[in-house]
C-alpha cells in the first residue's frame, strides 16, 4: 500500500468509528486507529521517504505524531520527533496542530481541554491523543491502586465521578497531575482499564487500542498486578455493574452493604477529647484530631489544607501548613476551649468548603459538664453519651462550679485553664443514696445493657457507644446484660428488627454486621424480657458507627511521629529546592540521626545523580543547619549543571528504624523556556516554544553580568537552534504574550583565576539617571526572580541585585544615607555605625529610637507591622499617609515582591521621593533586623514573609 | 441486611479471615493471630502507652478469651516481641502531643524488611487502616511463624528488590543489629557505677524492688525482691507508676535502704531502659563470678539455644534474623539457629552479654 492508500484506509475507519461512537458520546482519540507495529512501521517508512509533510496524508501524519506522543517520555516533544522526522520544519508544527483539529471536527474527535492543553496548545493533541503515554502508565496503575478503596466506594460509578476522583486524590507528577485535567477522559481510560462497559454496552476505547495499551501495561512492573488488585476490590462491592443498560452511566445494581437510612455519606470529623495523666495526679487535656485527607476531596481543599496554617482552640501554638493532612493529630489544650468557637481555626485564609464542615463537626459538645470514663492506660477518654456507669472511674471537667462534696467524688487536677474538675468513683454496686446524689446532680446512669466493639479493636472507641469503622470491615459487636433477657431486639439505622435470642445473663454474646457504607450509622440493641417475669421496661443501648475509606498507604509520604519532617512550601519544584528557598526541619529523637541523599533523573528515568548531602546529621535538624549544610553541596561545579539535565529531584531523609521520607521535586515545564546545557564546559541556551502562539511576537533579550541594565536583543535563529553563552554569562529573558520565562546563566572559562569568578557588575547607567527608578526596580524583579543555571550563579546575581538595590536606595534616601548604610555593611557589629544611620534618619530622634527600639516587629505578619509603623510615621510628622509607609516597608524589606503588591510603581516611587526619611526608616528597621543575630558578613535584607 | 449471632470462635475465624491469616482449626488464640490485633491496635493508637494497647485489645477480645491474667501477660510478651522484631518503636525522650513534654513512647515502624543469610526476608512495619500492606501476589507468601512474618525468596528471584519496589524500606544487617560499644563486664559495671555515684542522696523510694543478685541465674523473676537488711550494694531496680510500665534504675541500697538512684535509660541513649538494666544485671553477674547462663543443644542442623533471664533488644534481634524462636524449652526464650552460624553466635553471647554455657549443654 502506498500512502495515499493508507489515507484512504485511516479515513474508513475513522468513518466508521465515528458513527458507532456518536451513539455513546464518547469521542475519539487518533491512537485508536486500529494498526498494528508492522503496519505503523510501514507508513512511518513511507512517510520518511517522502521527506516532506504533505496536505494529502493529514491523517497518517496525526497518526505518527500520536505515536510519537504514545511514546514520550515526559521530557521535550519536539526534539526527539525532529530528530526522526529529519526534513521537519518549525512551522510544520502549526500545520500538525491544524490536522489534528481537523481530524477532530470530522471524526468526533476528542478536544484537548484542561490548563496544561491551554498553555501547551500544539503538543497536547499528540499527546491527548495517544490516550495514555507510556511514561504514564505505571503512574496510572499505581494511583488507581491507592485509590482502590475509592473508586470502589463512588455510587455513581461514571467517567466523569472517576476522573474527578482522581484529579482530587492522586499526587504523584506534575504532568500526571496535568493528563488528569481532562477528567471524563482519564474517567473513561479507567473505565476501560477496569473492563467496564457503558452506554448500552459500547466499549469506553476501541478494544484493539485498549488491548494494546492493557499489554503495555502488562511489561510495566507491577502494574498489572495493581490493576488486578483493584478491579477485584471493585467487583467485590458490585455486583452486575456493567450490565446496566438502562441508564446512561453505569450504576450499582446490587450491592451487598447496608444502606438503608443510613445518613448522608460523610466521613466524621469530630474532635474527641481526653485526658492524659501526666504524674501527680495531674491529667493534661488533649485533643485527637481527625485525618482531613478523608474531606480533602478536591484539589482546592487539598491545597488550601497544604497551605494554611491552623489553631486548636485551647491550644498555645500554631499548627504548621499540612498539619491536618499528616494522618491523626493530637493537641495539648492549655485552656479549655471557647464554646463560641470551632475547635479549628485557620490562621492566613479561609476555605468555604472547610469551613462549614468545621462548623458543623468540629465544636465542643454543648453544655457546661463534660464525663471522661479513666481506662486502664491512664487515658480518660470523653464519653458523649454523658452517662457513668457503676464500675468504672470518671474524671468530670465543669465550667459552672463543683457540687457539694460526696463520697463517690475525689481530687483530679487537670491542668487546664477556665475550668474545674473532680474524680467520680462509680461503686459496683451503688446504694440508694448514691443514686439520689447522682440523681440530684443531674447524673444519668447507665442501664445494665453493654456493648463494645469485639474481635477487632476499637477506633476511636469512647468506652460508651461510639466507634469507628472502615468500608472494608464486617463490625462485630459484644453484647452484654446482668439480667435475666428473653431475645434482643437489634435494628440498624432505619432497617427492620432482628431478633436474637438471649442466652444467659452475665454471658456476652456477639454479633456480626454486613461491611458499612461511608458515614454515620446507628445500631439499636433492645433487651425484651419476659412480661410474665418482669414488669421494667426494655432496656436499650446504642452504638454509633462512623464508617470511612480506608486511607491509602503512600511510600515514603505518611509518616509515624518518631519522625517529623516539615517543608515549606509544601509543593516546592526543582528550582526553589536546589536554590535552597525550602524551609526543612526534621524533628525526633535526639539519640537518631538520618541521613540525607539527592537523586537526579531525567525524564526517561536515567539517574544522573544520587548521593549522600553530608554524613550523618544528629537530629533535631533546623531550618537554618538544613539551608547551610545544602548550600555546601550545591556549591559544586559538577552538580550545578547536572541539576539543569534533571526532570525530576528526590530528597530522602532516612531515620534508619524511624523509616524513611521522600520528597519529589520536579521541574515545572514552562509553556515557553530556556533549556541551558553544558557541553564539554561550553555552555548553550536553547529557547522551547510549546504555546502554539502564531499570532503575538516573541521578544527575547540577553542581559551580561557586567553590565546589568544593558539589554541585547536576540534574533529568533539564535534562540530557536541554541547559541553559547559566554563567561561570566548573564540574565536570558523571554516573553510571548503572557508567557514568560528568565534565567540567570553563569559561565567561567576553565582555568579561570579565584578572583575571576567574581563579577563586577557596572551600574552607571542607573547613576546617570538613564532609566527611571521604575525601570530600575522591574529590572531588578527580573534578576531576582529569574531561575539559576550553573556555578556561582546564585553569588553573582546577588552582586547584581546588591547593586541594583544600592543605587535605588541612594536616589532616593541621598547619598549621606547610602554612605552610612555601606559603614554598616563593614561592620554591622558597629555602634558607631548603628548610631550613624539614626541619626540620618530624620532630625525627629524619637522617631528613630522607637525604630531602634523596636526593630523586631516588622519580623510579625505585614498588617500589625506596618500598621505600626505608619502609627509612628505618622505621630513623629515623619510621613503622614499610609499607603508610602506600606510601600516604603515593601522596598526597603522585600523589593523583590513588589511589583506583584503594587500595581502602580511611578506613582508610588514619586509619592516615596517627597519623603525619603520614611524610607530611610524602613530600611533602618531592615537592616537591624537583617543583622539582629550580628553574624558577618552584613546581610541587606530581613527574612521576614509577608 | 443481615445481622448475625455469632459463638466466640466464630468471631476469632471472623478477625483471623479479615487479617488476612491463614485458617487455624484449633479455633484458639495463637500468637500470630494475637500479634496481627496488636499491630492492628498499634496502627490505630501509636504513638501511645504499652498500656494502651494492651486495654485496648483487652477490651476486644473480652468475652471471647477467658483467662483475664494469662491474656495480659500474652499480649505484654507480644508487644515486647513485637518490639524486638522492629514492628513496634519504643522510643525514649520524645514528644507527641505536647513538645514541651518528652516520655517513651511506642511508634508504629514504617513496613520494612531485612534479607536473611538465606535470602528470606523478615517483613516489619505497620501501615494505619490496612493489615496487608502487600499486592497479594507477595502477601499470599507470608509465613507467620509466631509473631514474626516471613517470605521466602523463589529461586533465581529478587525479593528485596520486588518489596522495595513496592514502597519497603531495606534495613541493612548494620542498621538491624546495630549494639553498643563492645566492652568487658568490669568496664560496662565501673562506667555505670560512677554515674550512680555522682548522684545526690535519693531518700527513700516507694515501692522499690530490686534484682537480687545473690540469687540463681537460672530463674530470673525469683529474683526480683523488694529490698531487705541484707541489701548492701548497687543493684537493677525498678518502681511502678501510675497507668505506666514500671520505671527502671540502678540504685545503691545500704542495709536496704536506697541511698543514690540513677533512672535508666541515661539521657542521649538510644537503647530501652530496660535493655540497658539487663545488660547491667548481665556485666554484674559475671563480674560477681556467677555470669548468667545458656543451654546450647544440638539437633543434627540445628543448634537451640535456651536463656534463662531476658537479653536485650539488640541481642535479641540477632537470633530473630538468623534463627527462629522456638516454644520455651525450660528456660525464659529458646532460638534454634542454623548450625553454620552458632558458634559465631554463641561468641556474640560471651563476648558481648557475657554469658556462660550451662553444663547440660552438648
Amino acid at each position: 500500500m502506498n500512502l495515499d492508500d493508507w489515507q484512504a484506509h485511516l479515513e474508513k475507519h475513522f468513518a466508521s468509528l465515528a458513527q458507532e461512537r456518536s451513539e455513546s458520546g464518547f469521542h475519539i482519540f487518533v491512537l485508536e486507529h486500529g494498526l498494528g507495529d508492522t503496519e505503523l512501521d510501514e507508513i512511518s517508512s513511507l512517510l520518511l521517504e517522502q521527506k516532506y509533510a504533505s496536505c494529502s496524508h493529514w491523517l497518517i501524519w496525526a497518526v505518527y505524531a500520536t505515536e510519537r506522543g504514545y511514546h514520550y517520555e515526559g521530557d521535550e516533544y519536539w526534539p526527539s520527533f525532529e530528530e526522526r522526522t529529519t526534513f521537519w520544519e518549525l512551522n510544520d508544527r502549526y500545520r500538525l496542530a491544524r490536522w489534528f483539529m481537523r481530524f477532530q471536527r470530522e471524526y468526533y474527535g476528542v478536544l484537548p481541554s484542561g490548563q496544561w492543553a491551554n498553555h501547551f496548545r500544539i503538543i497536547a493533541w499528540p499527546i491527548t491523543h495517544a490516550i495514555l503515554p507510556r511514561y504514564l502508565q505505571r503512574q496510572l496503575a499505581k494511583t488507581l491502586y491507592e485509590l482502590r478503596y475509592r473508586i470502589a466506594g463512588l455510587t455513581d460509578f461514571t467517567p466523569a465521578n472517576i476522573g474527578r476522583l482522581l484529579i482530587n486524590h492522586a499526587h504523584t507528577s506534575i504532568r500526571f497531575e496535568e493528563f488528569l485535567q481532562q477528567e471524563e477522559l482519564t474517567g473513561r481510560i479507567v473505565l476501560a482499564l477496569l473492563g467496564r462497559t457503558l452506554h448500552g454496552g459500547h466499549d469506553p476505547i476501541y478494544p484493539p487500542t485498549l488491548e494494546r495499551i492493557v499489554s503495555d501495561l502488562d511489561k510495566v512492573r507491577n502494574a498489572r498486578e495493581w490493576l488486578t488488585e483493584t478491579r477485584q476490590e471493585i467487583s467485590n462491592r458490585f455486583t452486575g455493574a456493567g450490565h446496566d443498560h438502562s441508564d446512561s452511566s453505569v450504576r450499582r445494581t446490587t450491592h451487598h452493604r447496608d444502606t438503608e437510612g443510613e445518613e448522608p455519606a460523610r466521613p466524621s470529623l469530630k474532635l474527641k477529647l481526653l485526658l492524659r495523666y501526666s504524674g501527680q495526679g495531674t491529667w493534661a487535656l488533649c485533643v485527637d484530631v481527625p485525618d482531613f485527607r478523608s474531606v480533602a476531596d478536591n484539589v482546592e481543599i487539598h491545597a488550601f489544607l497544604n497551605s494554611t496554617r491552623c489553631r486548636i482552640n485551647g491550644a498555645e501554638s500554631t499548627m504548621p501548613t499540612g498539619w491536618l493532612l499528616g494522618g491523626k493529630r493530637k493537641a495539648v489544650l492549655k485552656a479549655w476551649p471557647d464554646p463560641q468557637k470551632p475547635l479549628i481555626q485557620f490562621v492566613e485564609r479561609s476555605n468555604g468548603a472547610i469551613d462549614h464542615l468545621i462548623e458543623s463537626d468540629c465544636r465542643l459538645g454543648q453544655g457546661s459538664r463534660w464525663f471522661f470514663r479513666i481506662g486502664p492506660d491512664g487515658i480518660a477518654r470523653e464519653v458523649t453519651t454523658r452517662t457513668v456507669r457503676p464500675g468504672h472511674e470518671y474524671i468530670i471537667v465543669t465550667t459552672t462550679g463543683m457540687p457539694a462534696t460526696y463520697p463517690l467524688m475525689g481530687s483530679a487536677k487537670v491542668d487546664c485553664a477556665g475550668i474545674e474538675s473532680f474524680r467520680l468513683r462509680m461503686p459496683d454496686i451503688l446504694s440508694t443514696e448514691d443514686i439520689d446524689w447522682l440523681r440530684t446532680n443531674h447524673f444519668h446512669i447507665a442501664r445494665t445493657i453493654r456493648v463494645w466493639p469485639s474481635g477487632l479493636p476499637g477506633r476511636s472507641w469512647d468506652g460508651e457507644g461510639s466507634s469507628e469503622w472502615l468500608t472494608t470491615e464486617a463490625p462485630c459487636i459484644g453484647i452484654v446484660n446482668d439480667h435475666p433477657v428473653e431475645s434482643y431486639r437489634i435494628r440498624l439505622n432505619n432497617g427492620a428488627d432482628t431478633i436474637i435470642e438471649a442466652g444467659q445473663s452475665g454471658c456476652p454474646f456477639f454479633v456480626s454486621l454486613p461491611p458499612l457504607s461511608v458515614g454515620t450509622h446507628h445500631l439499636r440493641i433492645q433487651a425484651q424480657v419476659d412480661p410474665h417475669h418482669s414488669t421494667e421496661q426494655p432496656v436499650t443501648g446504642f452504638l454509633t458507627l462512623s464508617v470511612r475509606e480506608p486511607e491509602p498507604w503512600i511510600p515514603g509520604r505518611v509518616m509515624h511521629a518518631g519522625l517529623i519532617v516539615t517543608l515549606d512550601p509544601h509543593d516546592a519544584d526543582l528550582d526553589t529546592f536546589w536554590e535552597n528557598r525550602i524551609h526543612l526541619s526534621i524533628a525526633g529523637p535526639e539519640t537518631h540521626r538520618v541521613a540525607c541523599e539527592v537523586t537526579l533523573v531525567k525524564s526517561n528515568g536515567e539517574v544522573i545523580y544520587s548521593g549522600k548531602i553530608s554524613d550523618p546529621l544528629n537530629l533535631p535538624v533546623t531550618p537554618e543547619r538544613w539551608s547551610r549544610m545544602f548550600a555546601k553541596f550545591t556549591g559544586s561545579n559538577d552538580m550545578a549543571w547536572r541539576y539543569l539535565e534533571a526532570s525530576t529531584g528526590y530528597l530522602t531523609i532516612k531515620g534508619e528504624e524511624l523509616g524513611e521520607y521522600r520528597v519529589r521535586f520536579e521541574h515545572e515545564a514552562l509553556p515557553i523556556r530556556w533549556v541551558v546545557r553544558n557541553y564539554d564546559g561550553k555552555i548553550f541556551a536553547r529557547l522551547i516554544d510549546d504555546t502554539g502562539n502564531e499570532q503575538d511576537a516573541l521578544s527575547t533579550h540577553f542581559v551580561p553580568f557586567l553590565y546589568p541594565v544593558s539589554k541585547r536583543r536576540l534574533t529568533a535563529p539564535e534562540v530557536q537552534s541554541g547559541s553559547e553563552i559566554l563567561a561570566p554569562g548573564g540574565l536570558l529573558m523571554a516573553q510571548l504574550a503572557d508567557y514568560q520565562d528568565t534565567v540567570v546563566v553563569s559561565a567561567w572559562q576553565s582555568g579561570s583565576s579565584l578572583h575571576e569568578l567574581g563579577v563586577l557588575p557596572n551600574f552607571t547607567e542607573q547613576k546617570n539617571g538613564d532609566i527611571s527608578l521604575a525601570e530600575a526596580i522591574c529590572l531588578f524583579d527580573l534578576w531576582s526572580n529569574a531561575r539559576l543555571a550553573g556555578p556561582l550563579a546564585e553569588s553573582r546575581r546577588q552582586m547584581v541585585t546588591d547593586g541594583f538595590l544600592c543605587n535605588i536606595y541612594r536616589k532616593i534616601c541621598g547619598s549621606n544615607w547610602a554612605r552610612a548604610e555601606e559603614a554598616f555593611h563593614i561592620d554591622p557589629t558597629s555602634t558607631g555605625a548603628i548610631e550613624r544611620l539614626k541619626q540620618e534618619i530624620d532630625s525627629h530622634n524619637g522617631f528613630a529610637a522607637l525604630l531602634a527600639r523596636d526593630f523586631n516587629r516588622i519580623q510579625d505578619e505585614f498588617a500589625p507591622a506596618s500598621q505600626w509603623f505608619s502609627d509612628l510615621a505618622k505621630r513623629y510628622d515623619v510621613c503622614p499617609e499610609a499607603q508610602i509607609c506600606d510601600f516604603s516597608l515593601w522596598l526597603a524589606c522585600q523589593p523583590q515582591s513588589l511589583s506583584r503588591v503594587c500595581e502602580d510603581l511611578e506613582s508610588f516611587l514619586n509619592e516615596v521621593r517627597q519623603y525619603p526619611a520614611i524610607l530611610r526608616g524602613a530600611r533602618f528597621l531592615a537592616l537591624m533586623s537583617a543583622n539582629e543575630d550580628q553574624i558577618q558578613p552584613a546581610r541587606l535584607m530581613p527574612s521576614c514573609t509577608w | 441486611m443481615v445481622i448475625l449471632k455469632l459463638e466466640p470462635q466464630n468471631v476469632l475465624a471472623a478477625i483471623r479471615e479479615i487479617l488476612g491469616l491463614p485458617i487455624d482449626h484449633t479455633g484458639m488464640l495463637g500468637d500470630t493471630l494475637l500479634a496481627a490485633l496488636v499491630r492492628r491496635s498499634a496502627g490505630i493508637h501509636c504513638p501511645c502507652s504499652r498500656t494502651t494497647i494492651r486495654a485496648s485489645l483487652m477490651e476486644c477480645l473480652r468475652g471471647i478469651v477467658d483467662d483475664g491474667v494469662s491474656i495480659a501477660d500474652r499480649i505484654d510478651s507480644v508487644i515486647e516481641g513485637l518490639i524486638i522484631g522492629g514492628d513496634l518503636l519504643e522510643l525514649n525522650d520524645v514528644a507527641t502531643a505536647d513538645a514541651t513534654v518528652k516520655g517513651t513512647w511506642v511508634f508504629a515502624a514504617q513496613p520494612s524488611f531485612i534479607q536473611r543469610p538465606d535470602g528470606s526476608v523478615f517483613l516489619t512495619g505497620i501501615v494505619p487502616d490496612h493489615d496487608n500492606f502487600l499486592p497479594f501476589s507477595l502477601a499470599s507468601r507470608i509465613k507467620h511463624k509466631g509473631i514474626t512474618r516471613v517470605i521466602e525468596a523463589k529461586p533465581r528471584e529478587d525479593l528485596p528488590s520486588e518489596l522495595r519496589e513496592q514502597g519497603l524500606q531495606e534495613m541493612s544487617e548494620g542498621v538491624w543489629l546495630k549494639a553498643p560499644k563492645e566492652r568487658t563486664a568490669e568496664e560496662e559495671l565501673l562506667g555505670m557505677e560512677q554515674h550512680l555515684s555522682s548522684k545526690a542522696p535519693s531518700g527513700d523510694i516507694n515501692n522499690l524492688q530490686i534484682l537480687d543478685s545473690a540469687r540463681s541465674v537460672m530463674f530470673y523473676k525469683g529474683r526480683w525482691t523488694l529490698p531487705e537488711s541484707h541489701h548492701t550494694g548497687n543493684f537493677i531496680g525498678r518502681r511502678p507508676q501510675d497507668y505506666g510500665a514500671p520505671i527502671w534504675c540502678f540504685v545503691t541500697l545500704e542495709n536496704g535502704n536506697p541511698v543514690r538512684l540513677l533512672d535508666l535509660p541515661m539521657k542521649k541513649t538510644r537503647w530501652r531502659a530496660c535493655d540497658v538494666a539487663w545488660h547491667l544485671q548481665m556485666a554484674i553477674d559475671s563480674y560477681r563470678s556467677k555470669p548468667q547462663l545458656y543451654r546450647r543443644c544440638s539437633d543434627g542442623d540445628e543448634v537451640c539455644f535456651s536463656f534463662f533471664s531476658p537479653l536485650p533488644q539488640w541481642s535479641e534481634r540477632r537470633l530473630m534474623i538468623f534463627g527462629r524462636r522456638e516454644e520455651i524449652q525450660g528456660g525464659l526464650i529458646s532460638y534454634s539457629l542454623p548450625a553454620n552460624c552458632a558458634d559465631g553466635e554463641e561468641r556474640f553471647f560471651q563476648q558481648r552479654l557475657w554469658l556462660a554455657r550451662t553444663e547440660d549443654s552438648n
